[in-house]
């Protein structure tokens, strides 16, 4: 029994090995040469202001996430728009509860103000 | 049609937003109402099915069967009672009517879902739909610090849990190149169990649902969620949505992995021993009477877990065996926890906080029937005879001995000692201390119906414990 | 006669749900329903006996059967049932006949206490249960029953809770009877483990199959149970404590019935502990120890109430010895009589306290109206209590023809024939302890000069609703030991219970010599009779001084007067720990937990500065202690390979 757990152990040492022999090599054959413009997270593009880590307006996730609710709808149409002649009336109306059920939302988020940019 | 239960609820949610969407504020509470009306129709033809010979759904993705029957009855009442508790605690407070119903219905749909659920890729979609509706009810106090705080931590460390469990899922998909319940254990029957890469898969599969469950040492989240949430959502996360995560525990380790049951057993008695012991340890030092109740619910996680422990798949129901045991005390456990959450949602429905011990002295003077309903809950919780608290722990006792694991049947003896300190001392201080407060306590019919349904089910499943044992039993021929 | 048994504990049961109910609007009223239904018990008890009576020299249980089928579940079958023999029958007629004339004293004692109803809810209550463990026929029932007691027990010992003390009190009987039902439960999981049945009629059919250490192991455990209910040794000392509840209650379930549940449920599980020789001398020996130990703690109290707790452990101490040395008739005779004269006691020292509390509270005098050193000389103002208690005196010291006399002298002559000759003797000096304490308090009680401001402090008789129990439990004090004691050994209460325990302890009956009888009774009359002599020189004539007798043995007399320092060791040993580690913990979960995941965290994040990121406060301690569950479990699965492998 104990041989199955060979493959595991290596699995692991190896897993462990690789990661450090690769950054160990790096840190020894790498030119080691910093300087400002090196640093930036764009070398050749427009200069970053602030901090990466700044914060948006908490409308901005609102309206990210109804187009992701859209996003997931074409998701779900293109395939079925490609099996169309298979599925026949029960996809269309499987189909049709799906968008009815994503328009329920819609129109809640729509009646919640969540489409108000104030 | 087998999901026609499911089906309701899920109308009713819809119908809930819509209507929340669209009347004006003053008539949202009639929508207490409508959500009792779609539980109530969604609970009938439920109960309809039992008995009926299995079916399946969505290309074999959910089934029906009596499991699933036990359950939504599960479900289906606890979504009920917490309706009926939570009007006057929403009023007070000025939270939304609409959404909670709806959050709740969405909730119980994603339970449903999860009982049914015969595919591993159906119960892992089946739960996020349920915990990601919890994680907005725990949040629902938007402008209360501490719900926020309780949303976003149960919110982020349950995305991890869920990580780890859908991880683990595609190890045993790895495994066994299915993802359908019934064909992993034929492939598990199939090949050697002796298999260190099934033993990761139930170590990460344990972890992810034991997170659900909270067990010890998954368990960090459930004060701080359980205290902060409002306390309708907390009762409702104590026990809904923790008998789902039992019931895919039985899907996951009984349907589909029943067959390496000696490799997971001794890693479950385990956890139920540390879960229940550290919860209890700590529960007698708690003042604050939610957080108690969480590390109540915690250890009562590590009770029921002791079915599964001592779970012999196949076992002829003509013994005390595991999984009945586990699912006659989910029962119990159901309406004892709910009626004393329901209580602690009373006392605090008109005031700023409500939750120290303080705030329950002379209860029996104050507000008499209802600190009778309290003792009653509080004694079952400690498993006093005849209250049903009592024949829930004595079953999953004698299954524990059955199955040859006297130790875990002591350890949970020992505990329950242990838990008569906490418990009693709500009773103690209800009855024996005095107060000059005079907080009127808020009156409903909806709570106090709500109260009697809660205290008469504790003491009527345990007075007449057979038929409920009978329908825990009945639930379980599948396996 | 089957068809009518239910009546025994439904009547109390509805009495108290009715009580419960209504006992607001009902008031007074809830007494007469109180007292109407156990009535109807006692009578339906009546009944009971004169039917075991007539079908005379039945061997096993003359009716066993079921009210109600709660549990048929396979193997695990569960019902409400009764199980009459002599023995129960005996009990039921203790049980109900006590009950009712506590319920008939309450009228008078609780009259003006403004919970009056909810006292006569529990009252019933308590009898109920009582009545269920008796009737049991399974262990679950007794179980049920036994818990039930023990409930009431908590709610009476607390009904005034008002009082710290009380509610103090009430959880410490609570607690310490968990400790005893711990040890019970686990005695049953373990018949029911081994016989496969929890129906008594099974389990003693099969005990003689059984290996006899386990039998052992499963009888001591439910002997720790019987220590914890009967307040043995180490789990007595909830009892004195529990005097802090009404008196009446102390009379009914602290003296008469619900502590005699012990000694009950050994004698009724007779038929396995006889297979045990180890346990039996347990038994015998903790009984013993018990005795002498809280006879000497009850020689120095001074709260009229506690020397009566202290002398019910000592006595209960008697019954245990009685089981332990083999004459389980004699232990069944002693709990019967005990139940008049100690219930008699009780009663009596609450008539006491309510005429002296009044009278103080009259006069304005603010002392304690239980301390027996305030009292003195009260026979004058209350001749019927006085007359009652001495009867109640002679009885538990042993005199003859008092009903004390027969069942002690039994105990003690059984012992001595036996063979038992150390718990002879420990018996012999428990008995002269017991005199001494019992008429020390009489004397400081009712005799001598008062020691109270008799100008102003004038105490009553007692109202007719009180004395008249006293009076009809003095008779029985005076007359039931040698109704059915007489001829030693002969008596109709032997051959009553023969049917029970003959055929459990088999033809090994040794027989006394008449003349042996006789010098054994002398002696235990001699003994007692100087118990009371020194009594009497010390706390009437005042020949001896107290004083100078505890001068001269300061070190003894702070010991027992401390009651040998027991609650302040458990204090020490057990509740202090168990705290301590219930906060440490609590210390643990928050704190080492906590900083054990701090520590790993900083040390990832001395090793990845990206993971610092994820960092972030509490939330991420937790999803770190998850990841460390994760490891170790996975660690532990894949270390010990498979766990069945």
């Amino acid at each position: 029994m104990p041989t199955n757990y060979i493959g595991i152990g290596l699995f692991i040492l190896v897993g462990m090995g690789f990661t450090g022999a690769t950054f160990a090599a790096a840190a020894l054959i790498r030119p080691s040469n910093p300087n400002p413009i090196k640093l930036e997270p764009y070398e050749c593009g427009v200069p970053g202001v602030g901090d990466a880590r700044d914060r948006f307006h908490i409308r901005y996730y609102v309206l990210a996430m109804l187009y992701l609710v859209f996003d997931l709808e074409v998701v779900f149409l293109y395939p079925w728009a490609v099996q169309y002649d298979k599925l026949g009336l029960f996809g269309l109306m499987e189909m049709l509860v799906f968008v009815a059920i994503l328009l329920i939302g819609y129109f809640y988020a729509w009646k919640k103000g969540a489409l108000d940019w104030v | 049609m087998a999901v026609l239960p499911e089906v309701v609820v899920t109308v009713l949610a819809m119908l809930l937003l819509l209507l929340d969407a669209v009347l004006p504020e003053h008539r949202k509470s009639g929508l207490t109402w409508l959500a009792l009306l779609g539980f109530v129709v969604a609970g009938a033809f439920n109960l309809y099915q039992w008995g009926s010979p299995a079916q399946s759904a969505y290309g074999g993705m959910v089934g029906a069967d009596n499991f699933t029957v036990f359950f939504n009855t599960l479900f289906l009442a606890t979504a009920i009672l917490v309706v009926l508790m939570a009007p006057a605690y929403l009023r007070e407070r000025a939270l939304p009517f609409g959404e909670f119903y709806s959050l709740l219905s969405f909730a119980v749909l994603g339970m449903m879902f999860t009982a049914a659920s015969t595919d591993l890729i159906s119960l892992f979609v089946s739960i996020e739909l349920m915990v990601i509706a919890v994680y907005i009810l725990a949040g629902l106090a938007r402008r209360e610090k501490r719900s926020n705080e309780a949303s976003l931590k149960y919110f982020l460390l349950g995305a991890f849990a869920s990580a780890i469990l859908v991880y683990g899922m595609s190890w045993l998909y790895g495994i066994t190149g299915q993802t359908n319940l019934a064909k992993i254990a034929g492939v598990l029957k199939a090949t050697s169990l002796d298999n260190p890469l099934l033993l990761m898969t139930i170590a990460l599969l344990a972890v992810g649902v034991g997170f659900k469950v909270a067990l010890v040492p998954f368990h960090a989240w459930t004060p701080d969620a359980y205290e902060g949430a409002p306390t309708p959502a907390t009762a409702f996360m104590s026990v809904g949505p923790k008998a789902a995560a039992f019931a895919a525990l039985l899907r996951i380790f009984i349907s589909a992995m029943g067959p390496a049951q000696p490799d997971y057993s001794l890693l479950f008695a385990i956890l139920a021993v540390l879960t229940m012991t550290l919860a209890n340890v700590v529960a007698i030092q708690q003042n604050n009477i939610k957080r108690m109740l969480a590390y109540s619910s915690i250890a009562h996680s590590g009770y029921i877990l002791v079915g599964l422990a001592a779970a012999q798949p196949g076992a002829g129901s003509d013994q005390v065996a595991g999984i009945p045991a586990l699912m006659f005390y989910l029962f119990v456990y159901t309406f004892m926890t709910l009626g004393a959450f329901a209580i602690v949602a009373y006392v605090q429905a008109g005031q700023v906080t409500g939750e120290s011990f303080d705030d329950y002295r002379a209860l029996g003077r104050r507000a008499p029937m209802t600190a009778i309903a309290m003792t009653l809950f509080m004694l079952s919780l400690t498993g006093v005879p005849p209250l049903a608290g009592f024949f829930g722990k004595a079953y999953l006792i004698l299954a524990a001995v059955h199955s040859g694991m006297a130790w875990l049947a002591v350890a949970m003896a020992v505990n329950s000692a242990i838990s008569a300190y906490y418990y009693l001392r709500v009773v103690v201080v209800m009855y024996m201390s005095d107060t000059t407060e005079r907080v009127p306590l808020y009156r409903s019919p909806f709570i106090h119906s709500m109260l009697a349904v809660a205290s008469l089910a504790t003491f009527f499943v345990g007075v007449f414990a057979d038929p409920f044992l009978r329908f825990a039993q009945g639930a379980t021929l599948g396996f | 006669m089957q068809s009518l048994i239910w009546i025994i504990p439904v009547a109390p049961m509805a009495a108290a749900i009715i009580n419960g109910v209504l006992g607001k609007k009902l008031g007074k009223a809830t007494g007469a329903v109180g007292i109407l239904a156990v009535a109807i018990s006692f009578v339906m008890a009546l009944y009971v006996l004169a039917g075991v009576m007539a079908a005379g020299n039945h061997e096993g249980p003359l009716a066993d059967g079921p009210f109600y089928q709660w549990i048929v579940s396979g193997a695990f079958n569960v019902q409400l049932g009764y199980y009459i023999d002599p023995l129960a029958a005996v009990m039921l007629i203790v049980v109900t006949s006590v009950s009712l004339l506590v319920h008939i004293y309450s009228v008078g004692y609780m009259a003006n206490d403004g919970s009056f109803w909810r006292f006569f809810c529990y009252l019933p209550l308590f009898t109920f249960a009582m009545l269920m463990l008796v009737l049991a026929n399974n262990f679950l029932q007794l179980f049920l029953g036994w818990e039930g007691v023990g409930l009431c027990s908590y709610l009476l010992i607390g009904f005034w809770y008002n009082r710290k003390s009380a509610s103090d009190a009430a959880m410490k009987a609570f607690i310490v009877n968990r400790v005893g039902d711990f040890g019970f439960t686990i005695g049953i999981i373990l018949i029911w483990l081994t016989f496969g049945s929890l129906s008594f009629t099974t389990v003693f059919d099969k005990a003689s199959t059984v290996e006899v250490g386990f039998l052992t192991m499963i009888t001591l455990l439910l002997f720790v149970g019987a220590c914890g209910k009967s307040a043995q040794i180490p789990l007595y000392t909830w009892l004195p404590d529990a005097m802090e509840g009404p008196t009446p209650v102390s009379a009914l379930i602290h003296a008469a019935t619900m502590v005699t549940a012990g000694v009950y449920m050994v004698a009724r599980m007779y038929p396995l502990f006889i297979h045990t020789p180890v346990t039996l001398s347990v038994v015998a020996w903790v009984g013993g120890i018990t005795a002498i130990f809280a006879a000497s703690i009850g020689l120095v109290q001074n709260d009229i109430k506690r020397i009566l707790a202290y002398s019910t452990v000592s006595q209960l101490g008697y019954m245990f010895l009685a089981l332990g040395v083999v004459v389980p008739v004699s232990g069944i005779f002693h709990l019967f009589t005990h139940a008049f004269f100690k219930g008699l006691l009780f009663l009596g020292a609450g008539s006491v306290i309510h005429s002296v509390e009044h009278a103080f509270e009259h006069a304005g005098v603010h002392d304690d109206p239980q301390n027996i050193q305030n009292m003195g000389g009260l026979r004058r103002y209350m001749p019927w209590t006085a007359g009652t208690f001495l009867i109640a005196c002679l009885a538990i010291s042993g005199i003859f023809p008092f009903a004390g006399f027969w069942s002690k002298d039994e105990i003690l002559t059984g012992a001595f024939v036996n063979g038992q000759y150390a718990l002879y003797a420990i018996g012999l000096v428990t008995a002269m302890m017991t005199a001494f304490y019992m008429f020390r308090e009489y004397f400081l009680v009712f005799e001598g000069t008062p020691r109270f401001d008799t100008h102003h402090v004038h105490p009553h008789e007692s109202p007719w609703w009180m004395v008249g129990p006293l009076a009809v439990l003095a008779l029985l004090s005076l007359v039931a030991g040698f109704a059915v004691g007489a001829p030693p050994e002969h008596g109709l209460f032997r051959n009553f219970l023969d049917p029970v325990f003959a055929p459990v302890l088999g033809a090994e009956h040794p027989e006394t010599a008449f003349v042996e009888t006789l010098i054994l009774i002398g002696a235990s009359l001699l003994i007692a009779v100087i118990g009371i002599y020194i009594a009497m020189m010390m706390y009437l004539r005042r020949a001896w001084s107290p004083q100078a007798v505890s001068a001269r043995f300061p070190r003894l007399y702070d010991l027992l007067y401390h009651k040998w320092y027991l609650d302040e060791i458990y204090d020490a040993a057990i509740v202090q720990p168990t705290l301590a580690f219930a906060r440490f913990l609590w210390g643990f979960d928050s704190g080492v937990i906590d900083g054990m995941v701090n520590g790993v965290g900083a040390l990832i994040r001395w090793l990845g500065q990206g993971l610092r990121r994820l960092q972030t406060g509490s939330v991420g301690n937790y999803a770190l202690g998850m990841s460390l569950g994760l490891l170790v479990i996975l660690g532990s699965l894949l270390l010990s390979g498979t766990f069945h492998g």
